[in-house]
């Protein structure tokens, strides 16, 4: 009977367990974001996730264990083209751009597997207090919106477009974490942190 | 009864000292940051942002309704201009030193100038309508007349990066792609200098701006030509710093808005 009763708990709990999912981050839609030594959350091969799930299957009381692959890795992206505007009329044009953008977020989750995330006000993390199990420098913390305004004023030729481009450099920190309650597994899967560090602009035009 | 005196005495001590520590860990200084920033702007654009840092939740400095005048001074008192605050926008938070500091702009109001007007130490004093207050170095500002956007120069991109040596959050070079060129360049303005380091190569202009111990960010630059005319490349924002107060140590001026407490 008590071996009936485990396997029907182990069940329970087995099916409490969400199949491979992924939440996608804004910064996973970029035109390019690459790693400069590493693997990108994204780029885990299953036979990754094996090798370091194995770092993770220590069972404890309670809490996570956490295999890092990544800390602070830089990383190079392209966002995407902030606007684009061109002139197919005869005579040049004198064009002012101006935009604000009130929602750019220079902290960026992403998670597999069953790690899922909170939002405490306006602050968004990792379920069961992953963030402070990483032990992340202060530059994580702030994850509060920020408003940028660009303005730019310039002459566009006939038959010529106008592109504004982002890109930049950020520090990506990412493994695998598995949290432990009674010494049942209830949570495992992939993190991933990305944060922007510097912006540039780039500002483009071509004949068309 | 002597006993239970003694143990009450005990809980009254360790009570106190204890909200002491709490009172301690609490009570946070409010202060201003701001941070040493070179400011370049044309007289057709004279609307200037200059950023504060606030620590403080509510703190009359975050509101524009608060604000009687805002100058432009320098540091020795000699040049005063009155200036029109137009906005006061919260823009975002940073991580500092174990204190989160909201970034404030001030948005101002500039007059136009006939030659291009620099201010050296220049800072930035607010009175406030409950009679306070307070002036803030802010760095230099220069403002000069408007030039032609387009001339002998008909440009294809524009950016900058910064120098890998610099230990300074500041664009080091510009980057002009060049579509027409009718004059030879025989120098750049950057607001505060004129500069004859730059090349051409592959028709993309470098401008090679000095490292100096200010911010510089966003700004125009004016290109002259071997005819003695010149050209604005558009004020541009080349860069923005997500942490800029963390990369900005020596740049940085604090200020105490209470250092009685």
């Amino acid at each position: 009977m008590k071996i009936f009763n485990f396997c029907l708990l182990a069940l329970v709990l087995s099916l409490m367990i969400p199949f491979l999912t992924e939440a996608s981050s804004a910064y996973k839609s970029y035109e390019s974001l690459t790693i400069e030594d590493g693997k990108l959350l994204s780029d885990f091969s299953s036979e990754d996730y094996q090798a370091y799930y194995e770092k993770v299957n220590k069972r404890k009381f309670i809490g996570w264990q956490i295999h890092e692959v990544n800390r602070d890795t830089k990383v190079y992206y392209i966002t995407e083209t902030l606007f684009s505007y061109h002139n197919d009329g005869y005579t040049a044009i004198d064009y002012t751009y101006k935009y604000t953008k009130k929602e750019t977020k220079k902290i960026a989750l992403s998670a597999t597997g069953s790690i899922g995330f909170k939002t405490t006000g306006d602050q968004q993390g990792f379920k069961n207090n992953l963030d402070g199990s990483l032990k992340l420098s202060s530059d994580y913390t702030n994850t509060k919106e920020e408003s940028e305004t660009y303005e730019i004023k310039l002459k566009v030729d006939p038959g010529t477009r106008v592109d504004l481009y982002i890109y930049g450099e950020g520090k990506i920190t990412n493994g695998v974490a598995a949290f432990y309650w009674g010494f049942f597994r209830t949570m495992r899967g992939g993190y991933e942190i990305f944060l922007v560090t510097t912006q540039y602009q780039r500002l483009e035009k071509v004949k068309i | 009864m002597k006993k239970a005196l003694f143990y009450s005495l005990i809980i009254i001590f360790f009570s106190v000292i204890g909200y002491l520590i709490y009172l301690d860990q609490n009570e946070v200084s409010p202060k201003v940051l701001t941070i040493e920033t070179a400011y370049v702007m044309m007289d057709d654009e004279p609307t200037l942002e200059i950023p504060l840092y606030i620590n403080e939740t509510d703190h009359p400095l975050k509101v524009l309704d608060a604000v009687e005048h805002v100058s432009l001074v320098s540091l020795d008192s000699e040049t005063n201009i009155l200036v029109e605050l137009i906005n006061v926008s919260y823009q975002g938070s940073e991580f500092y030193l174990n204190q989160t500091f909201d970034m404030y702009l001030y948005q101002l109001n500039l007059p136009s100038f006939d030659q291009t007007f620099i201010l050296e130490n220049a800072m930035m004093a607010i009175d406030l309508k409950n009679g306070t207050s307070y002036a803030f170095t802010i760095g230099k500002i220069s403002i000069s007349p408007s030039k032609p956007i387009d001339y002998h120069l008909n440009w294809s991109k524009l950016s900058g990066t910064k120098m890998d040596q610099s230990i300074y959050e500041r664009i080091g070079c510009v980057e002009i792609g060049i579509f027409e060129l009718n004059k030879d360049i025989v120098s750049f303005f950057d607001g505060f200098t004129y500069s004859e380091v730059f090349q051409i190569k592959d028709d993309v202009l470098y401008l090679y701006l000095n490292d100096e111990p200010f911010i510089y960010q966003s700004f125009p630059i004016e290109i002259i030509f071997s005819d003695g005319t010149s050209q604005q490349i558009p004020y541009f924002n080349y860069m923005n710093s997500y942490h800029l107060l963390k990369m900005s140590g020596p740049l940085i001026h604090v200020y105490d808005l209470n250092p009685f407490i």
